[in-house]
């Protein structure tokens, strides 16, 4: 277990230091950073439908997680889950348009990983084949994805009776909660399941080992017969599949909704939540998964804070990129 | 100024013996070159006396009296100053501005006066460098006379240059030739470290050669290139050890006009070779002259132009484990199943038992040190990282083996160790490309020698039609 206490030690100071910095500027702004932090995490734990609500957040920001730290163990700085997971849930919707059935969910899984896939096949092919850097391909991809998105939910896919939003999920399609009442749905058990099979495939399968070595070190891989242009490749498709499902899932699953909004609302920021997730969690699967939950609580929380405390609700924002900041600095440290 | 290093030791915290007791003497006004294969030790010398290292035990001092270099700064204040191999200049910063600023010190502003001061420098050594321009947009050769600028401008007296010429075009080698001798009219003394005999030849008032560690000899001219081959990669004392049978007919490796290129330099010249079952062709050469780049165009990292025919599957033993064969900072048992994982999976898993197994075995067989098959490799020491590459390697069963610099680094015991394991592994049947630049372990080993100069193959012949004398001659391009 000494493997895993500095690691802890370090995630837990660059928690705390967020959280002592972003308390100085609630105080500097006039708000009471004591009221706000009592609100934004008690208030979450101690109410079981707040609590579902985190975790139906935390759901998508771990996809969106996996697919950055299935890059991170394949030496790949892939940020590119943003633009799938909008293409994921622009497949999702293309199935509600085409489908008015229970066939509009199967079809929407299969277009929405379909469309990820092949949005996140651009720069992993320039990758594989010509050294491409992914960071400046996978943004370009963002940028084309959204705007692409928003024009095709924006007309042809636009909901006649809610012009801001896409084409409702039909209902018989829909992942509806749980527990009535809550936002609880069958997305959040199968994005958990998710990272435990991503955890699987990383410590146990003969890819996931050829990730892990192509990604420490690529010289090594390709002495031995392991390709690294080829590992990358199954690293960009295991995280384009994980994007584009947090992208299904968001239109799919997640009252009250059951639609994309017109501006993206509902599905934009999770990759860039996903890049939190997976550093706070090491870029491990599991740890991925608690960060996600933690950073669904804090979102919540969020909610509760600005009305309890009065606390604008973009401070989470301010904590949050403290949080990337001080655990950004501490990967760079570590080269 | 006199510089003395005396008995200078140095052990890394991985173990690495790199000096064993070293002594050395720099007087006013020479050029001494500091000669040597990689990992004999010279730079780490060299940076003890430049305050980049502490040594481990040993004494250095200026004029008798004795000092201890703690930084660059502190060594440039007693006027030792060292121009690294990867030039130490701050890319985003002027030529004139990384003058100005001294490690440690706070940056001062490019006064007039410094301007005149450093021009001045520069034009005595006859340098014409753009000192506005940003470092990152100067050419390698132009950095380097920034770095000896600015080393005179801080007041050194010795000047250390580390493999100077390896970043330099022939005309600028020439140039910086002209330099050096420049520098020594104005009574500076020069420590030039390298590998290539020629410019020795051409540079150097004396030569001390270091070996595994230890001072291997010291000359004066009229210099002999074959003895200084000879002190470089040691003298042939070893017998052949249990070679049984001849080498068979049938060839487990073709190469046939292989050509490699790196950077518009064509480093390896169409070379040809076979290695026989049973046989173990040492290539050896004074290392740089194309034997890296020959080797990773066989086993596939480097591209090359030609033919590279392998029967029956290889073993590869890079000359960096750490760079090229481990990853450190995974376990043993991550380690032991790199390129063979598809064997210990079922299904597209991997059984890490069978792994653990596997890696246990290997500790066993090979004597391999360590806390555990769990423990990083990162935590083992040299000579057991080396075990259990060796041992990985030759449990792949592949026909032929590519053993390049497979003891550089070694103690004597572990050394002789990995010697057997080669030998027994071809008289078992396989085909071994051992590529070394330790004549020793040529003479100990091999069946045919092949000696690469300058990318090519320039002698090639059974151990016994080989002498040692034309191997060095042949060696040093002579």
């Amino acid at each position: 277990m000494k493997g895993l206490l500095l690691p802890l030690l370090n995630t837990g100071l660059a928690l705390l230091l967020a959280f002592a910095l972003g308390a100085a500027a609630m105080w500097i702004s006039g708000y009471d950073p004591v009221l706000s932090y009592g609100s934004m995490l008690a208030t979450p734990l101690s109410d079981q439908t707040y609590l579902f609500s985190a975790l139906a957040f935390s759901a998508p920001i771990l996809l969106t997680g996996l697919t950055f730290a299935v890059g991170l163990k394949s030496g790949l700085f892939n940020i590119g889950a943003e633009g799938q997971a909008y293409m994921g849930a622009l497949g999702a919707v293309v199935a509600a348009y085409l489908a008015r059935d229970v066939l509009a969910l199967p079809l929407a899984v299969l277009l929405g990983l379909v469309f990820a896939a092949a949005w996140s096949a651009v720069p992993a092919l320039l990758r594989s084949w010509r050294g491409v850097n992914e960071v400046v391909s996978t943004i370009m991809m963002n940028w084309t994805a959204y705007w692409l998105v928003i024009m095709a939910v924006s007309t042809v896919f636009a909901n006649p009776l809610q012009p801001e939003e896409s084409v409702k999920m039909p209902e018989a399609a829909r992942l509806t909660p749980l527990f009535p009442g809550t936002d609880l749905t069958l997305a959040v058990p199968l994005a958990y399941l998710t990272a435990v099979l991503i955890y699987v495939f990383l410590r146990y399968s003969v890819w996931g080992y050829r990730i892990s070595i192509s990604g420490q070190n690529p010289t090594v891989a390709k002495a031995y017969g392991i390709r690294p242009e080829q590992a990358v490749l199954v690293a960009f498709g295991i995280g384009a599949l994980t994007a584009g499902l947090a992208g299904v899932l968001q239109v799919a699953a997640r009252p009250p909704s059951y639609s994309l909004a017109r501006n993206l609302a509902n599905v934009y920021g999770l990759g860039f939540d996903g890049i939190a997730a997976a550093m706070l969690g090491r870029g491990h699967p599991i740890g991925v998964l608690l960060a996600s939950v933690f950073l669904g609580i804090l979102q919540e929380g969020a909610r509760h804070m600005q009305i309890e405390a009065g606390t604008p609700f973009e401070f989470i924002r301010v904590i949050q990129g403290l949080l990337i900041l001080f655990l950004a600095l501490q990967m760079l440290r570590k080269i | 100024m006199k510089i003395s290093l005396r008995e200078i030791h140095k052990v890394f915290s991985d173990g690495t013996h790199a000096l064993r007791g070293v002594s050395l003497d720099i007087f006013p006004g020479e050029v001494l070159a500091l000669l040597g294969e990689n990992g004999a030790g010279k730079t780490t010398l060299m940076k003890i006396l430049a305050g980049v290292y502490r040594p481990t035990s040993g004494e250095v001092y200026i004029d008798g009296r004795g000092v201890k270099p703690k930084n660059a700064r502190d060594a440039l204040r007693l006027g030792i100053a060292m121009v690294h191999q990867h030039l130490s200049l701050i890319p985003r910063l002027t030529a004139l501005e990384n003058v100005a600023i001294l490690e440690g010190a706070s940056l001062s502003p490019a006064s007039a006066e410094l301007r005149k001061k450093v021009e001045k420098i520069a034009e005595e050594l006859g340098f014409d460098i753009e000192w506005d321009r940003d470092v990152e947009e100067l050419p390698l050769g132009m950095r380097q006379r920034v770095e000896i600028v600015k080393a005179l401008y801080w007041g050194a007296d010795l000047l250390i240059l580390d493999e100077p010429t390896t970043v330099l075009s022939p005309p600028e080698v020439k140039a910086l030739f002209q330099v050096i001798r420049r520098l020594k009219e104005q009574g500076k003394s020069v420590v030039y470290i390298t590998h290539k005999i020629p410019e020795v030849l051409e540079i150097a008032d004396r030569v001390a050669v270091l070996r595994r560690g230890l001072k291997a000899a010291e000359f004066a001219p009229p210099y002999d290139a074959r003895k200084l081959v000879e002190a470089m990669v040691g003298e042939v004392k070893g017998e052949s050890v249990e070679r049984l049978g001849k080498p068979g007919e049938r060839p487990v490796l073709e190469v046939k006009d292989l050509w490699v290129y790196e950077g518009g330099r064509t480093v390896v010249q169409g070379v040809d070779f076979s290695v026989r079952e049973r046989e173990i062709l040492a290539i050896v050469g004074v290392e740089g002259n194309g034997q890296e780049h020959l080797v990773e165009a066989i086993v596939g990292v480097r591209k090359g132009r030609g033919v590279v025919k392998i029967h029956g599957g290889y073993a590869y033993i890079p000359d960096d484990r750490h760079k090229k064969a481990l990853i450190l900072e995974m376990s043993l048992v991550e380690n032991a199943v790199i390129g063979k994982e598809g064997e210990f999976a079922r299904r597209g898993l991997i059984s890490w038992r069978d792994a653990e197994r596997f890696a246990a075995k290997l500790i066993e067989e090979f004597g391999i040190v360590a806390p555990g098959p769990w423990a990083l490799a990162r935590q083992l020491s040299g000579g057991n990282q080396q075990k259990l590459v060796v041992g990985r390697e030759l449990s792949r069963g592949g026909r032929l083996i590519v053993a390049h610099q497979p003891t550089r680094g070694l103690d004597v015991a572990t050394t002789e160790y990995v010697q057997r394991l080669l030998i027994s592994a071809r008289n078992a049947g396989a085909g071994v490309l051992l590529v070394t630049s330790d004549l020793d372990e040529a003479y100990k080993l091999a069946d045919t020698i092949a000696v690469m100069y300058r990318g090519k193959i320039v002698a090639y012949g059974p151990v016994d039609e080989m002498g040692v004398e034309l191997v060095g001659r042949k060696m040093a391009g002579l």
